[in-house]
């Protein structure tokens, strides 16, 4: 099994309270049992760790700086992980981190351009839209303090490089042209959208049942004001399921038929499953056995039968998934949206009507456009 | 395709390497580059694992 994705869980706390953010919000209690940050030594470890699975895996891979909220290392913490791991890996390694950019300052930006750091932020678009969920300890609006983050960004000197773009929670009941304007007016070079959470068990918010489809909805009227645009930024979840549909790749889990392979280390060095599976229930994201960067090799453990299982999760295995015309664009899903209290992830995606409605959409456009597409699609 | 592509999906179809779309004429920015880059997918293939920002931190 090859990595596509390590994401490393630097700290464990968040300096905001999400309130569609599980781990303090949706009975996941396992960042109790976590150090709040990666010590030095586990710093250490975990670059000897990633530049052995450079040597091993001849295949590039990403590094991403994931939390909690990773910027809670701080400054001098930071610059040392960074300054450990650029000495053990080669230039051309990708090193990326996500934040909810409270903490991004100048000292922040320069120490990650210096070893090649590219950041991405969360926000979900205007401040009434932003701060309706992600809100501080208190309950007080974040708007402000992410955009002068993204502020910080935009006008460094290295911001091309620097700045990656904006990571949004869909809101259906947002206007998704607002949304989408906002982002342009930031200056965001791309933009993903996230579903949220949610389950057959735990249905996401804003939707009302399994086979409503306000996020389809939502995604085929950002579509259209997307396709509109002169001078767009890129959106990842229309790109991949357009290039999806047109035969193509696509890059984004959870959209298309290729596998990915994506391993989590948490901030004492353990080796977890995917985190977004935490959403399913307590403990989804662990293995039986105890991997650590401290005392395991990561090529010796994407090789185990156990991983093999985890990754093999990806694919869908109902029947309506396997069946449907569509399987080649949307993937299934994310397994964290297959997943139901009796039948666990022998479900399409709660999103699965969203999904088939978006992919009609493109499908029609690419039909009004006179652009062949994957003629799959059309039985 | 992927060589990691599901097993029922093997075989591609509608690679737009058969496309003769001039991307010129088409009505959307948007549309012409990705018709671009799927026609020259591999030479996008580094981006495959270039995934950023899939997810919020949790």
């Amino acid at each position: 099994m090859r990595l596509d994705t390590l994401l490393v869980k630097v700290a464990s706390r968040c300096n905001i309270n999400c309130t569609y953010c599980y781990v303090y919000n949706m009975g996941d209690d396992g960042w109790k049992d976590m150090p709040a940050l990666m010590s030095k030594d586990t710093l250490a470890a975990l670059a000897d760790a990633i530049a052995q699975l450079v040597a091993d895996q001849p295949r590039p891979f990403a590094t991403v700086l994931h939390g909690g909220e990773p910027l809670m290392l701080g400054a001098k913490r930071l610059a040392f992980l960074l300054r450990t791991l650029r000495t053990r890996l080669p230039p051309s390694h990708a090193l990326c981190m996500q934040t909810n950019g409270m903490l991004l300052t100048s000292e922040i930006a320069d120490i990650c351009v210096e070893h090649k750091v590219a950041i991405s932020v969360s926000l979900d678009g205007p401040k009434e839209s932003n701060d309706r969920f992600r809100l501080g300890k208190r309950g007080e609006s974040t708007h402000d303090k992410v955009i002068a983050g993204i502020d910080v960004l935009r006008r460094h000197k290295d911001s091309q490089f620097l700045y990656s773009g904006i990571l949004s929670v869909v809101d259906p009941t947002t206007k998704p042209g607002e949304v989408y304007s906002y982002f342009k007016s930031l200056g965001a070079p791309s933009v993903d959208f996230l579903y949220r959470d949610g389950n057959h068990s735990n249905v996401p918010f804003g939707k009302d049942s399994f086979e409503s489809t306000e996020y389809g909805d939502w995604l085929s009227e950002l579509l259209d004001v997307y396709l509109a645009d002169k001078s767009p930024p890129r959106v990842r979840f229309l790109d991949d399921v357009i290039k999806l549909s047109l035969g193509g790749k696509g890059i984004k889990e959870g959209l298309g038929d290729t596998d990915y392979g994506i391993a989590i280390v948490d901030t004492d060095g353990t080796i977890t499953k995917n985190d977004t599976l935490k959403s399913s229930f307590d403990g989804a994201d662990r293995f039986s056995e105890k991997w650590s960067v401290h005392t395991h090799r990561l090529s010796e453990i994407f090789d185990t039968v156990e991983f093999a299982q985890y990754h093999a999760l990806q694919r869908p295995t109902s029947i309506q998934c396997n069946s449907c015309s569509y399987l080649r664009v949307c993937g299934g899903g994310m397994p964290l949206h297959r997943w139901g209290k009796d039948s666990q992830y022998d479900n399409p995606s709660v999103y699965c009507n969203d999904q088939k409605t978006l992919i009609k959409k493109v499908i029609l456009r690419l039909k009004t456009e006179g652009i062949p597409f994957d003629p799959r699609l059309s039985n | 395709m992927s060589e990691d592509a599901f097993d029922s999906f093997e075989v591609a179809h509608g690679s737009a390497e058969s496309m003769e779309i001039e991307v010129g004429s088409l009505s959307s920015v948007t549309l012409a580059r990705l018709v671009d880059e799927v026609r020259n997918e591999e030479s996008f293939a580094l981006h495959l694992y270039d995934r950023t920002h899939n997810r919020h931190n949790r």
